[in-house]
């Protein structure tokens, strides 16, 4: 973590879970402005519980969760979700998935259209992850790698404190993967964005990341990349 | 065709009101229905008019075995809304609460829904001593006998249905596409599902009983359907939808008035036969 300024997100003890049951325990994890930190762990083992605690859309059983800016602001939170979840009969188009970004913005707009400078924003952000030729085609007919580019889009469009993006490779081969990686590292190190990234993968990620979360069957572990990427660290995690 | 159209939209046109309440339900009820199709609910829209029809079918009976919950001066038609209204609320409220508990299949819990209303209406109408046949047609959706007042009321109602559904477009749309990004992004997703059910349930209670459960399920899912395919946006697809519904709605209007056909059945034909070319062009297109 930079600990040069005080943690966007801190939690101390929290355990998230559905029906009062808990999927993941005892979290201790802080995510300071600027990092790149990364959630990793086996498919099955509380990473999207963990996230979904993160965002706000679960309540902590138990623990102290912290979210907030320097000034004591709410965080606002830029979301990638799993591109598959998604459901492809709705029609939407590239340039209607990236405004859905502005809607926290647009709360008492009732009725009325988006502002053009909304609209420029959004060109703006898709522009950012090379998506800017996409505009009106739909989100269903894309590929893959154009689908999470536009889902980017959309997230960078709600101007974020943390960029947060769950199994943002899934289902890519190596270099669609390194593409995106590349250009999650660019908007890192050029803007200063904090990102925080779910994913069972972990290759490529010891030169992009400084902070690991390890989660595993409910228990979560927390520390600097260089320590929590080390083959034996990684060893105990997937053959304990 | 277009004598018969010039004839069916003429004011002194005897029927005026059918036409004017079959528009107004063809424009209207797609811009609803859109969120049945695309959170993958049809079978919702198929349930819920139902519930409303035995609502309905209750309301007349308890009218006419001479209990009157509205007091002594109710009118048959104010007691089948209360009705209509009152048994789609409940089902909502059920069905919200049994999804909620994530017990069971949720198509299996709306099925029984369905199932249950059906029996009830019909045996709500069996028992009913003013004549089954009079009840029967009624449920069935008298398109071609609407008061001033229904024309009213359906206009006012669906207006605000209108109003509310074109305000609150950006929230419906996040609630229903992406729950986890709208819970990063709205405060309390879960009171804009209640005004989309809220919505729902305004919309079948007034509509069943003017056009009938069949006609509306018809109006809520076709045109939908139909435009999906082509549409580039969810703007074209609420736009299409609700254009081609209106239309669906005077073309069969115009249909059965010149064939002698009843009017419901008919506009659910034509929606039916427009989807299906829809549908077989766009695969053509896509060869």
């Amino acid at each position: 973590m930079n600990q040069k300024t005080q943690p966007l997100i801190e939690m101390h003890g929290c355990a998230f879970g559905y029906g009062g049951r808990a999927i993941v325990e005892d979290v201790n994890l802080a995510v300071g402005q600027g990092d790149f930190a990364a959630v990793l762990g086996p498919n099955g083992g509380g990473k999207t519980t963990l996230l979904r605690g993160l965002l706000g859309v679960l309540k902590p059983l138990r623990g102290e969760m912290r979210r907030a800016n320097a000034d004591g602001r709410p965080l606002a939170f830029g979301y990638v979700p799993q591109r598959e979840g998604l459901d492809p009969v709705w029609p939407v188009s590239a340039m209607e998935m990236t405004l859905m970004g502005a809607y926290r913005r647009a709360r008492w707009r009732m009725g009325l259209p988006l502002p053009r400078a909304e609209h420029e924003r959004a060109v703006s952000c898709l522009a950012r992850v090379g998506a800017e030729a996409l505009q009106h085609k739909l989100f269903s007919e894309m590929s893959g790698g154009q689908k999470q580019r536009v889902l980017v889009a959309r997230a960078l469009m709600t101007q974020p404190d943390v960029l947060v993006l769950d199994e943002p490779a899934s289902g890519f081969d190596v270099a669609a993967q390194q593409d995106l990686l590349e250009l999650l590292r660019d908007m890192h190190q050029k803007e200063n964005l904090t990102v925080l990234m779910v994913s069972h993968h972990f290759h490529g990620l010891q030169s992009l990341v400084n902070t690991v979360t390890w989660v595993h069957d409910g228990h979560v572990e927390s520390g600097p990349a260089e320590t929590m990427l080390a083959p034996a660290k990684v060893q105990e995690v997937f053959f304990p | 065709m277009i004598e018969t159209l010039r004839e069916i939209l003429a004011p002194d046109f005897l029927l005026h009101n059918s036409v004017m309440a079959s528009l107004v339900v063809g424009f209207v009820c797609p811009l609803v229905g859109m969120f049945f199709v695309l959170r993958r609910a049809v079978f919702l829209g198929v349930a819920l008019p139902q519930v409303s029809s035995a609502g309905i079918a209750l309301a007349f009976w308890l009218h006419a075995v001479g209990i009157h919950v509205l007091g002594h001066d109710e009118t048959e038609r104010g007691t089948a809304l209360v009705g209509s209204a009152v048994f789609t609320a409940l089902a909502l409220v059920a069905l919200a609460l049994s999804e909620r508990r994530g017990r069971g299949l949720v198509e299996g819990r709306t099925g029984a829904v369905y199932a249950l209303a059906a029996a009830l209406a019909v045996l709500f109408t069996a028992r009913n001593p003013s004549g089954e046949s009079h009840v029967t047609s009624l449920l069935k959706g008298e398109i071609v006998a609407v008061a001033d007042a229904d024309l009213r009321l359906l206009t006012l109602v669906y207006a605000v249905v209108v109003l509310l559904v074109v305000g609150a477009r950006r929230q419906l749309v996040l609630v229903s596409f992406d729950r986890d990004m709208a819970a990063t992004l709205i405060r309390r997703p879960w009171l804009w599902d209640l005004l989309l059910y809220g919505l729902f349930g305004l919309t079948i209670s007034i509509g069943v009983m003017i056009v009938g459960p069949l006609t509306l399920f018809g109006f809520l899912v076709l045109p939908v359907l139909a435009v999906r395919p082509w549409a580039r946006g969810l703007l074209t697809l609420a736009i299409g939808a609700s254009v081609l519904g209106g239309a669906t709605a005077l073309a069969g209007f115009a249909i059965a008035y010149r064939v002698d056909l009843p009017v419901g059945p008919t506009d659910v034909a034509l929606g039916f036969a427009l989807f299906a070319v829809s549908t077989a062009a766009r695969r053509i297109r896509r060869c």
